[in-house]
């Protein structure tokens, strides 16, 4: 049973953290909240970093911390710098990204280990075991990654370059913001797969990028990735229909669905050929490269004020 | 409905032999399993015509007839553009696809129970589906040309289907076939094909993935004029020579030496029965991906009705499988509206309840 006191004081015990917040002690060492609410302390600057996901590899690089990263999971394939930098032998692959592999990470000895909201019951309760600092990046939206990539910043001791880049791209997220402002939204379909038809809806990421990038997403009635019924499609008549890709074979295929199938004849999208293919990574890696993917989706959204 | 679960349906085998048989009573249960199929069928065409006016789009009844006749009769109806692409694109394979799909994995349950004399035997258990996910799936990570992918991924799945099929034959024969043993064999490669499927969506690039992962779903989504066209074709051709070698079941189902007595090649009617059901489960399982329950239960429920005897179960199994997967999809795809559960998942939400209902009823007659 927990009484409302205690809850109090758990919020007193928070605002607490959040006030000491990157409190740095006489003895050099650093503490910063991660998105998970845990206080992380790392001693001095972290010099042996190890990153658990694809979007931490990418903040890491974009705050010029490249050569400080020894380790790596198998899907972080920016900037190209990590694949070169793995071939030389100077970046380690530690397994894919739901499965770390522990004793590989430990064998690297790192002073920090960036994770995502995936390890926190199982290999960042393993690293504080160690003793190894481990940071969760955890993002929820736009806002949040920016908030990511400050306190990322904090830990690393890359403060200044983190608010440069926070700079830089809240300017251009605000660029686009004011750019389709006074236009009218576009009813915008998504589709990150065609077969069966899947769409991102409420609460993901790719959601509040077309709501930012001056659309609306006709399927924000449903929350998560959603199966959806095709008829749904052709009722909504998107004006604008965004298909998702990967890289490698295959990575057309949605594509290709949007152009051609039959019951997407009806839609203005189709009538008008607004339909268009983003990159998945740029808006599913809570990373800098966000702004990209919100910039090239305003771009399908508006060409007309671009 | 209610004359059908009436208790009473043992098989004509069974009424022939009591002392109190007679030919009028045989007439009775004759007429009753005739009420029967005419019931399934009539019950099947309405929840599909029911089906082709529900959906997102909200066309009525009198459109979607006018839309239908429109295509049937050119120039006498008027419709519209849309109205066209919601009931000709979207909907009305997709009913046929089901019904189809559900009366493939019926009779294929049928068959396997029949040939292997075991209640527990059908695709999904043998770890025929599983196998032909796989296959499938193979085909898919491993890069298949696109212009003859869709006719290899098929092709792929029905090899995988047969190798998985003989192969739980042959484990099983090796130490005799009883059910344990047979079951058991199956189930060994069912998990099989589940960790090879599983390894493949590990090392696969994440746009197959998706497809892998619907593999082992089950869904109607992927359902179009072809698939639906293809799976009746294999129904069409498989049917005939199952439904005639229903006296060769029932002596097969009285025992092998009694069947061989009576002329029946056992060996070779197993073998080409067991052939005919991969067939017309890995033309079902290509398409919707893994379904399970419906080819298991079909042919109890049919067999409470119409008993043992293969002449009837056998279209009964057909029928009350179409039925069950056309309800479990229209459910599915009604229930979320405008999102769409995975019909794997509906099946056994609609299918199992009934089920048990039946089989509550039904205890002291069957089995």
């Amino acid at each position: 049973m927990i009484s409302k006191s205690m809850i109090l004081s758990l919020l007193a015990l928070l605002l607490f953290c959040t006030a000491v917040v990157a409190g740095e002690d006489a003895t050099g060492t650093v503490t910063v909240v991660d998105d998970a609410g845990r206080a992380v302390s790392v001693a001095g600057t972290p010099q042996r970093i190890v990153s658990l996901s694809p979007s931490n590899t990418e903040i890491l690089f974009a705050l010029g911390l490249g050569d400080r990263v020894v380790g790596v999971t198998k899907y972080c394939n920016y900037p190209p710098e990590v694949k070169e930098l793995e071939d030389s032998k100077k970046i380690g692959i530690v397994g894919g990204y739901v499965d770390p592999d522990i004793e590989m990470i430990l064998s690297m000895q790192p002073d920090l280990v960036l994770a995502g909201e995936k390890h926190g019951s199982g290999a960042v309760s393993q690293l504080d075991r160690e003793g190894i600092p481990a940071f969760i990046v955890d993002p929820h939206n736009l806002s949040g990654i920016l908030h990511s990539i400050e306190s990322v910043g904090k830990i690393t001791g890359t403060e200044a370059k983190a608010a440069d880049l926070c700079l830089q791209m809240q300017s251009r997220i605000d660029a686009v913001s004011s750019s389709v402002a006074s236009l009218p939204e576009k009813r915008v379909l998504y589709v990150v797969w065609h077969d069966p038809v899947q769409t991102a809806a409420a609460g993901t990421f790719e959601n509040e990028i077309i709501e930012k990038a001056g659309g609306v997403n006709i399927f924000g009635d449903l929350s998560g990735y959603a199966q959806v019924d095709p008829e749904a499609i052709a009722v909504r008549n998107p004006e604008v229909i965004i298909a998702c890709t990967g890289m490698g074979s295959g990575a057309d295929k949605p594509l290709l669905w949007a152009e051609t199938e039959p019951g997407l004849n009806q839609t203005s999208a189709r009538k008008n050929c607004f339909i268009y293919q983003a990159q998945g990574d740029l808006i599913t890696r809570t990373g800098p490269r966000v702004v990209d993917g919100l910039e090239a989706f305003a771009r399908f959204i508006h060409p007309e004020a671009f | 409905m209610a004359v059908g679960l009436a208790p009473g349906g043992a098989g004509a085998a069974n009424a022939l032999s009591q002392r109190s048989c007679s030919k009028y009573q045989y007439k009775r249960a004759e007429g009753r399993k005739l009420l029967f199929f005419f019931v399934l069928i009539l019950g099947t065409v309405l929840l599909a015509a029911w089906a082709t006016v529900q959906g997102f789009a909200e066309i009525s009844l009198a459109d979607v007839g006018a839309s239908v006749l429109a295509k049937l009769f050119p120039g006498h109806f008027h419709t519209t553009p849309f109205t066209d692409m919601i009931v000709w694109d979207m909907r009305l394979h997709r009913i046929l696809m089901s019904i189809g799909a559900g009366a493939g994995l019926g009779l294929a349950g049928a068959v396997v129970q029949g040939i292997l004399k075991n209640p527990l035997a059908s695709p999904f258990t043998l770890g025929i589906s599983s196998a032909a996910s796989f296959g499938a799936a193979l085909a898919i990570v491993l890069g298949v040309g696109v212009a003859a992918g869709s006719w290899l991924v098929i092709g792929n799945a029905f090899v995988f289907s047969l190798l998985s099929a003989f192969a739980v034959f042959g484990l099983a024969r090796y130490k005799g076939i009883s059910s344990e043993t047979l079951i058991l064999a199956g189930i060994a490669v069912m998990y099989l094909f589940s960790a090879l499927t599983s390894f493949l969506q590990y090392a696969g690039k994440s746009e197959q993935v998706h497809e892998v992962v619907f593999w082992m779903m089950g869904s109607m989504g992927r359902s179009s004029w072809e698939a639906a066209g293809m799976i009746f074709l294999v129904f069409a051709l498989c049917f005939p020579y199952l439904l005639v070698s229903s006296w060769d079941l029932n002596a097969i189902g009285a025992g092998d030496e009694t069947a061989a007595s009576l002329g029946v090649n056992v060996e070779k009617k197993r073998i080409v029965c067991m052939m005919l059901s991969s067939l017309l489960t890995a033309s079902v399982i290509c398409f919707t991906g893994t379904i399970g329950f419906i080819d298991l239960v079909s042919p109890h429920i049919a067999g409470m009705v119409v008993g043992k005897d293969h002449r009837f179960l056998l279209p009964g199994s057909a029928l009350i499988g179409a039925l069950l997967l056309l309800a479990a999809d229209t459910v599915s795809r009604l229930i979320f509206s405008p999102a769409i559960l995975p019909v794997g998942i509906m099946t056994s939400f609609v299918g199992v309840p009934f089920f048990i209902y039946l089989f509550i009823k039904q205890r002291n007659t069957f089995w």
